[in-house]
C-alpha cells in the first residue's frame, strides 16, 4: 500500500516511480483486499488513466462517497431503493475532481441518504474501524473515513449534514473538514437537509485538505447557493498561522463531557494551544439552549428530508413494486426501498410539519436556531477559534452491542454538538490528537462562516508544531494510518 | 409528552409499517421526540425562525438560458418500463 500524501505520489508520478495506472489500479486492489474486513465499498469505479499535469491533483486515486451522482456509475445511497439506480448526470465535485484528472477509484459505503451517525443504516451493514473492526466508523460518511484510515487513499469525499464527515474521520483517526455551508456545490449531491448539507473532506494531513478543497469549491450556476462568494485558493493561500489567537470553549458544552478521558485530553489542548501563545477564553452559553441543538437539528434536517426524499416513489426510477393503485404501489415501494431508520426519521419531519404541530415543533425548532446564530455572532466577537472535543467517547463496538454509559447531558449535548456547526452554516475541522488503548481520539476546531483560510492555516500551524514535538500525550497523526487492520 | 398517531404520519409519507419494525421505528422517533422536548425551556417571544443558517442574496435576474438538459432517452434510462418515450405506469384513472 502507498500510504502516501497527495504530494508524495504526485512526487513519485513525476519521477516515473509508479504509473498514474498503476498506481490507480494497486490502489483499488488494496481497497478489495482490505474490504472484508471494513465493508467500507459500495462499488468499484472503471477508470481512465489520465495524465500527469499541472494540477497537484492529476493522477491522484480517492473515493467517493456513494451519496454523489456519477454519470453511468451506479450511486445507491446504500438504499434498497437505489440499489441499481444509475445517474445520467455527474455532480459538480465530481466533475471538479475530473477536471483536475484526479480518479475516482470506488464509491463509498454510508448510511442511507446520510441518514444516521453509525453507519448501521446501510443496505450493506457497517462499514468498520481499521483501528479495530467490531467497532464502528460512525457516519454517516464511515466508507470514506475507513478507506482514508486504513491508507489505501490519500483523500476521500464525504458530506456533512450534523458531523457526518467530523465524527466518522475522528473515530478513525484522520483529518475531517466540513467547509461553511455554500462553499461547495451540492448540485449532484443527494439532498438531505438542504440548509445544512455540505460537501467535505477526509484526509490525513492539512495540506491536502487544502489542495482537494482548492478543487472543490467555487460558484456553480447549478447551485444558487454557491454563487455568493467567489472561488478561494486554499492551497495556494495556505500558510500556518503565526500570529497569536483568542480561541474559545464554551464551559457549559465542556462540563456536559462525562468522560474523564476526554476531558483530560481536552485540558492538554487548551495547555498545548497555550503554550503556542494563544490566549484560552472561556465562554458561556445556555445549557438549555445546548440541550435544543439535537432537536432543532433533527426537526430542520427531517423536515427537510421528507421533502427531499419525496420524489424516491418507484415511478421514474428506483425500486418499483406494482400493487393495485398508484398510491399503494409508491407505499409499496417506499416501505421496501426506505430503511427503519429512515422511515424513523421522516416520521420526525412528518410530525414537526403537521398543521397541529407545526408551530410548536418546526417553527419553533427554527427560532430556537436563530437564537443558536446569535450566541455564536456574539461567541466569535469575542473569540477566533472555538474548540471542543468531538465526541464524549472513542468509536463504539457495534459488533458486541456495545453500549458506553453516559450521562444525559452526555448524551444530548456532548454526543450531538458538531451539528452546531451546521445550524450556523460555520466551518470545522476535527484533528486526531491522541491515541488511548490503540484506539484515536480527536479535537474539533470550528471558524466562523466563510473563515474557511483562516481555520485551515490554524490546523497547519497545529499540526507544524506537533510534527516538531509532541505535548505530553498529544501526538501527531500527519499521514498516520492503522498500520494493521484486524 | 408528544402526542401523535404513528399510522396518520406513515400515511402522510406514502409509508406504512407492523411488526418489529414499527415497534424500532416508535423507539427511534421517541428518543428524538425527547430531544425535541427540550424546546419547552427556550422562550422564542419576539424571535423570527432561521430558515438558513445566514441570509444570502443570489435573486439574480438574467435572460432565459438553455443551458442544462437532458434527453428524453437519458431521462428514461432508470425507468423501468418505458412506452413511446414515456415512463409506463399503474393505470391513474
Amino acid at each position: 500500500m502507498h500510504k502516501k500524501t497527495i504530494l508524495e505520489l504526485r512526487e513519485d508520478l513525476l519521477n516515473n516511480k509508479i504509473s498514474v495506472e498503476q498506481l490507480a489500479i494497486e490502489c483499488q486492489n488494496d481497497l478489495k483486499q482490505l474490504n472484508d474486513k471494513l465493508n467500507a465499498i459500495n462499488n468499484y469505479c472503471d477508470f481512465q488513466a489520465l495524465e500527469v499535469n499541472d494540477s497537484l491533483l492529476s493522477g491522484i486515486p480517492y473515493v467517493m462517497k456513494d451519496l454523489v451522482a456519477t454519470k453511468d456509475y451506479l450511486t445507491t445511497s446504500s438504499s434498497m431503493m437505489l440499489n441499481d439506480f444509475v445517474p445520467q448526470y455527474n455532480g459538480t465535485i465530481y466533475n471538479n475532481l475530473s477536471n483536475e484528472n484526479a480518479i475516482m477509484i470506488a464509491k463509498s459505503n454510508l448510511d442511507e441518504y446520510g441518514m444516521g451517525g453509525t453507519n448501521l443504516n446501510s443496505i450493506h451493514g457497517m462499514s468498520c474501524n481499521p483501528y479495530d473492526t467490531n467497532k464502528g466508523t460512525g457516519g454517516s460518511s464511515g466508507g470514506s473515513a475507513a478507506v482514508v484510515a486504513a491508507g489505501c487513499v490519500p483523500f476521500a469525499l464525504g458530506t456533512d449534514t450534523g458531523d457526518s464527515v467530523r465524527k466518522p474521520a475522528a473515530y478513525c483517526g484522520i483529518y475531517g473538514y466540513k467547509p461553511s455551508w455554500t462553499v461547495n456545490s451540492r448540485y449532484g449531491v443527494y439532498p438531505y437537509g438542504s440548509s445544512l448539507d455540505q460537501p467535505g473532506v477526509f484526509a490525513r494531513c492539512v495540506d491536502d485538505i487544502a489542495i482537494v478543497m482548492e478543487a472543490l469549491n467555487g460558484p456553480d450556476p447549478l447551485d444558487m447557493s454557491s454563487l455568493v462568494h467567489e472561488k478561494e485558493y486554499f492551497y495556494k493561500n495556505l500558510k500556518a498561522n503565526d500570529k497569536p489567537l483568542k480561541i474559545g470553549y464554551i464551559k457549559e458544552l465542556i462540563d456536559s463531557f462525562d468522560n474523564e478521558i476526554v476531558l483530560n485530553q481536552f485540558e492538554e489542548l487548551k495547555e498545548f494551544l497555550s503554550s503556542l501563545g494563544h490566549n484560552i477564553i472561556e465562554l458561556h452559553m445556555s445549557k438549555d439552549l445546548l440541550r435544543c441543538g439535537r432537536g432543532v437539528y433533527h426537526v430542520i434536517a427531517n423536515s427537510e428530508a421528507t421533502s427531499n426524499l419525496a420524489n424516491l416513489t418507484g415511478i421514474d426510477f428506483g425500486l418499483q413494486i406494482l400493487d393495485k393503485d398508484v398510491k399503494q404501489s409508491i407505499i409499496a415501494s417506499r416501505n421496501k426501498g426506505l430503511s427503519k431508520y429512515t422511515k424513523a426519521r421522516l416520521l420526525i419531519g412528518a410530525l414537526s410539519l403537521k398543521e397541529a404541530n407545526k408551530e410548536n415543533y418546526f417553527e419553533k425548532g427554527k427560532k430556537i436556531r436563530t437564537l443558536i446564530i446569535n450566541n455564536f455572532d456574539k461567541l466569535f466577537n469575542e473569540v477566533d477559534i472555538l474548540i471542543a472535543p468531538c465526541a464524549n467517547s472513542r468509536a463504539v463496538d457495534y459488533k458486541n452491542n456495545e453500549v458506553i454509559p453516559m450521562s444525559d447531558d452526555a448524551n444530548i449535548i456532548a454526543e450531538n454538538h458538531l451539528s452546531l456547526t451546521n445550524l450556523i452554516g460555520a466551518c470545522g475541522i476535527t484533528i486526531p490528537t491522541h491515541m488511548v488503548d490503540g484506539y484515536p481520539y480527536a479535537m474539533s476546531f470550528m471558524a466562523k462562516p466563510y473563515h474557511d483560510q483562516f481555520l485551515l492555516n490554524f490546523a497547519k500551524e497545529f499540526e507544524n508544531n506537533l510534527l516538531e514535538n509532541n505535548y505530553k500525550n498529544i501526538i501527531s497523526f500527519y499521514n498516520k494510518y492503522a498500520e494493521e487492520v484486524k | 409528552m408528544i402526542n401523535y398517531d404513528v399510522k396518520v404520519l406513515l400515511d402522510d409519507l406514502y409509508l406504512s409499517s407492523e411488526g418489529d419494525e414499527l415497534e424500532f421505528i416508535k423507539k427511534e422517533f421517541e428518543n428524538i421526540a425527547k430531544a425535541i422536548a427540550h424546546f419547552d425551556k427556550i422562550d422564542v417571544t419576539n424571535v423570527e425562525g432561521s430558515t438558513w443558517p445566514f441570509k444570502i442574496y443570489n435573486n439574480y435576474l438574467r435572460e432565459d438560458v438553455i443551458s442544462h438538459s437532458m434527453s428524453n432517452e437519458d431521462t428514461l434510462k432508470n425507468a423501468k418500463q418505458v412506452q413511446d418515450g414515456y415512463v409506463k405506469y399503474v393505470k391513474v384513472v
